[in-house]
């Protein structure tokens, strides 16, 4: 019933004349800036996480999904046209829409990676409109054991996937003392160094800038273009229209890549960038010719592009459910969140259902409009990929100094923003998994009150803590996640070694 | 060799800040306030000497293959780089932010990063900037009612 009750509500929040307009001017500037390599849509978030603190909560945190929806899809536009993908996640659309472009079928690759991401938005929507509930009841069980668990095993996880545990590790907890600084719970100042502004913690929004948008472009000054102009292509609609239909030919691989990516973006770490690489393998393999694949196979490209667009369904629900962020996408979304008064996670589930069944909602409508904006954008505005360095860089750098004057007009938060710059470019210089650290900086306000919470339950009786299913659960998944390559590897070369020899 | 050696000079750096915050908050009587900081510093002293441990036999491999060479440090070669012009012009700017105001320092640190860009001709460098600063002002002051910095001039 309560079901019904807050998807109500929920219909209610989202019928208003401004949505549409959030959606549409969210989802251009995401398929804009995604499509610029080295820009992606992270740093469109960034930049905008600022000015969207002066929105209604809903309008903001739809604007910033629809930008996080466009970016996917841009990022497969400069892969298909120079095979130089506009984010990781779009490596794998490179593979087949690139040498569909070799062949002079750019138009039509266009057209089915635009229906593919529409598509995948959209079923890994409905799959979490149908899995909410019932994810929902069970976070609703977990306690501030089960919470911490779920940070660790977040932490954890990126540290496996990237192959570099202790660093991540290490940079995790690094970012968990520095998001701790600020006034504690007993109103003594933490690491503030006597600045006042310091005492409600460290400005989060300024500190992401700093990291994710700012240190990206101190690696792009070096550069003339984002992207060397190359031949000119030109668009044609009724090719783009023609791909549409292409990709609609392969219904089961529209499903089954939506379903792989939605699986995957509910894990934190694993993101669109697996995903599209995992169902462009699968794809491959159940294929009659898997030797066409790299040669501008229509189906490759559908499966990767659907994957790394479904991707984005599990990550918000995981986001929405656990508070846990699995990229830097997500991180932003949180914050988000937070400067908009609410908490992801299980008090969310708990006092702003439908908020979080509006949010799911209206990525439908978002999946529509990326299929208008889309085409729209293909055909009249794919050469902005080519914009020079020397008009995007004073652009991003002045619109980033706005973005971390916007909350509270302090100098001093452009003065975080810096100071994070310069960490993240040094971490990004040292191949540091820089993700590791903003997870730390994001959750430590979460891992400081669950940790005294757990202490404070279970300081005296750990061995309670063996009475919870659900805290089991999450150890053993956590164990799992680390000891499980390690046994593969020695089973696999168990197996592969008489074969050597 | 400089990777290895740059992660093991950050690593010391962000330990030395993490004991400092480590030191101050041990004074606190309330252990609740301060258990979270004193069990994330020992684990994170843990990674870190792992991490000290991996990068030392990385530049030591190095060390043996490549032999000691000493760091250039070019003082010309620096001017030169348009990264150290880029972010010169960035602290300039941020200073002059509150003294002059947003809108006036915006529009003149958008130029000089085009000129250090290598953008030429007045007319390439002062109209962009002065479209950017007409969209700032109607987005944010017109539009969502947010006052930025003012000072002298604008």
């Amino acid at each position: 019933m309560e079901f019904f009750d807050s998807l109500t509500q929920a219909f209610h929040m989202i019928l208003n004349w401004q949505v549409p307009l959030w959606t549409i001017a969210g989802l251009s500037i995401g398929i804009v800036l995604g499509s610029i390599p080295g820009v992606s849509g992270v740093l469109a978030i960034t930049l905008l996480l600022g000015p969207s603190y002066y929105m209604t909560p809903i309008n903001a945190i739809i604007f910033l999904t629809a930008i996080y929806t466009g970016s996917i899809f841009g990022g497969g536009i400069s892969a298909i046209l120079l095979n130089i993908p506009g984010t990781p996640a779009a490596i794998a659309t490179g593979f087949d829409g690139y040498a569909l472009t070799r062949k002079g079928r750019h138009n039509e690759a266009l057209g089915a990676s635009i229906i593919s991401s529409a598509i995948g938005c959209f079923v890994s929507y409905a799959v979490v409109l149908l899995l909410f509930p019932v994810l929902g009841i069970i976070v609703l069980n977990f306690g501030p054991a089960e919470m911490l668990m779920v940070v660790i095993f977040a932490i954890i996880s990126i540290g496996v996937v990237k192959g570099e545990i202790v660093q991540t590790s290490m940079l995790g907890l690094f970012g968990i003392l520095i998001g701790t600084v600020g006034s504690s719970a007993f109103g003594n100042a933490r690491g503030t160094f006597d600045i006042d502004a310091l005492y409600e913690g460290l400005p989060l929004i300024p500190a992401l800038l700093g990291l994710l948008a700012v240190s990206e472009l101190l690696f792009m000054v070096e550069r003339t273009h984002v992207v060397d102009q190359g031949e000119e292509s030109k668009q044609d609609l009724s090719q783009i229209v023609k791909g549409m239909f292409a990709a609609l030919k392969h219904p089961r691989t529209l499903i089954r890549s939506s379903l792989v990516g939605v699986g995957i973006g509910l894990l934190p770490a694993a993101g669109s960038t697996i995903s599209a690489m995992i169902s462009y393998g699968m794809e491959k393999k159940r294929s009659k010719t898997p030797e066409k694949f790299g040669k501008g196979e229509i189906s490759g490209l559908v499966a990767a592009e659907t994957a790394n667009n479904a991707s984005e369904g599990g990550a918000v629900a995981t986001m929405m459910l656990l508070g846990i962020p699995g990229s830097a996408t997500t991180a932003l979304l949180i914050a988000a969140f937070m400067i908009h008064g609410m908490s992801p996670g299980p008090f969310l589930v708990r006092d702003n259902l439908d908020f979080a069944y509006a949010v799911i909602l209206i990525q439908f409508l978002q999946a529509a409009g990326l299929v208008v904006i889309g085409t729209l954008f293909v055909n009249y505005f794919a050469r902005l990929i080519y914009l020079p360095v020397r008009i995007l860089l004073p652009g991003v750098l002045i619109f980033s100094v706005v973005g971390a004057l916007a909350p509270r007009s302090l100098m001093l938060d452009v003065v975080v923003m810096l100071i994070f710059a310069a960490l993240g470019y040094i971490m990004k210089k040292l191949d540091y998994p820089i993700m590791g650290f903003i997870l730390g900086l994001v959750l430590a306000s979460l891992v400081d009150m669950e940790f005294v919470r757990t202490l404070l339950l279970f300081g005296d009786e750990p061995a309670e803590l063996l009475k919870r299913p659900a805290f089991l659960v999450l150890v053993a998944i956590t164990l799992g996640f680390v000891v499980w390559p390690h046994i593969w590897t020695m089973v696999r070369g168990k197996k592969t070694q008489p074969v050597q020899h | 060799m400089s990777k290895a050696f740059g992660r093991l000079i950050f690593v010391v750096l962000i330990w030395s800040w993490a004991l400092v915050y480590f030191l101050e908050c041990a004074e606190f009587d309330n252990s609740s306030e301060k258990i979270t900081i004193e069990v994330a510093f020992w684990i994170f002293s843990f990674f870190v000497v792992i991490e000290l441990f991996l990068a030392g036999k990385s530049l030591l491999a190095c060390l043996k293959s490549e032999g000691f060479r000493t760091p250039e440090l070019m003082v010309t070669r620096l001017l030169a780089d348009s990264k150290f012009r880029i972010v010169t012009i960035l602290i300039i700017y941020l200073v002059l932010i509150p003294r002059v105001g947003f809108y006036a320092s915006s529009f003149a640190a958008f130029c000089c990063f085009s000129w250090a860009l290598g953008t030429k001709g007045v007319f390439h460098v002062v109209v962009p900037g002065a479209i950017l600063m007409i969209t700032i002002y109607l987005i944010f002051n017109r539009a969502l009612n947010l006052y930025l910095p003012s000072g002298m001039l604008f």
